[in-house]
């Protein structure tokens, strides 16, 4: 009962604050001054890449967990969490170079932050793929655990990046302080609040499909051992 | 006006991605849901020895 509450709640409410959130967007955050409407994509923008950034750090620490225990569950965390921060890393990519090229002329250029987003795209792309190649499932698990913590190193390197090198990408904290309006903060909180259930969701559904086809391979090694 | 383009195009991402993988992952279930369904009547048809009409034991 408890588990068909939250298999309903958390889609629900993920909806409803993704539609407060689009609403906030659109209607209550005030057009920027110098880019305008365009200045709108910055709300899910930043919101999808720290929710991205989260997902790879629970992968981080779900990697992290089954190396030390070598629980199944650890290693469905860390694979769910993988699919579904790349899913937020995908849209942070995308809608950054929509941005980008009102703002800057061009849809990509290769500077540190954007350079070290690709190369982390990459990387989380190269790991579910892997995810569904390796045949031994525990060697496979183990292999995958330890791509897991490193490929993690992309985001504190990317999250410097804009403070360590010289980059035009734009910064939200610049000298302790906030570059943008408190309406436009409260917009962006919602934005976050938004994405992070959407994940939490997301991860859900993902880890159950994981337990489901962990029990359909049982029941068929049980049918063949028959 | 084309800065809007890219605006709309940006929220489109932002709607259809996580849309997306949702219906990905309910398709995926419902797969493996029904697979496990096949396995079990097969079991069941096997324990009664072919015969459907049979309870399992």
């Amino acid at each position: 009962m408890r588990d068909k509450i939250t298999g309903w709640a958390l889609p629900a409410l993920s909806v409803l604050l993704f539609l407060a959130a689009l609403g906030m967007v659109f209607f209550y955050a005030p057009r920027e001054a110098t880019m305008g409407d365009v200045q709108r994509i910055f709300y899910f923008h930043v919101a999808s890449a720290w929710v991205g950034f989260f997902g790879f750090f629970v992968t981080f620490c779900g990697s992290v967990a089954y190396l030390l225990r070598g629980a199944r569950t650890w290693d469905i965390l860390a694979l769910a969490s993988a699919e579904v921060g790349l899913a937020f890393i995908t849209m942070t990519l995308l809608t950054g170079m929509l941005w980008a090229k009102p703002a800057w002329g061009a849809y990509w250029i290769w500077e540190p932050r954007l350079t070290i987003s690709a190369v982390q795209w990459v990387l989380y792309v190269a790991y579910s793929m892997l995810r569904g190649a390796l045949d031994a499932p525990e060697r496979g698990a183990r292999f995958a655990a330890v791509y897991g913590i490193v490929a993690f190193v992309t985001v504190p390197l990317s999250w410097f990046a804009i403070r360590w090198w010289r980059t035009i990408h734009p910064q939200l904290l610049s000298g302790g302080e906030m570059a943008i309006t408190p309406p436009m903060l409260t917009t962006l909180l919602v934005s976050l609040a938004a994405f992070t259930v959407l994940y939490a969701a997301l991860l859900r559904a993902r880890m159950q499909l994981e337990r489901e086809r962990d029990a359909l391979a049982a029941l068929r090694a049980a049918q063949e051992g028959a | 006006m084309t800065t809007n383009l890219y605006l709309w195009a940006a929220y489109g991402i932002f709607c259809a991605i996580p849309l997306g993988l949702a219906v990905s992952l309910a398709a995926r279930r419902r797969r493996v849901q029904r697979q496990m369904g096949e396995e079990i009547g097969a079991r069941g048809k096997a324990a009664n020895g072919g015969d459907e009409r049979r309870a399992p034991q």
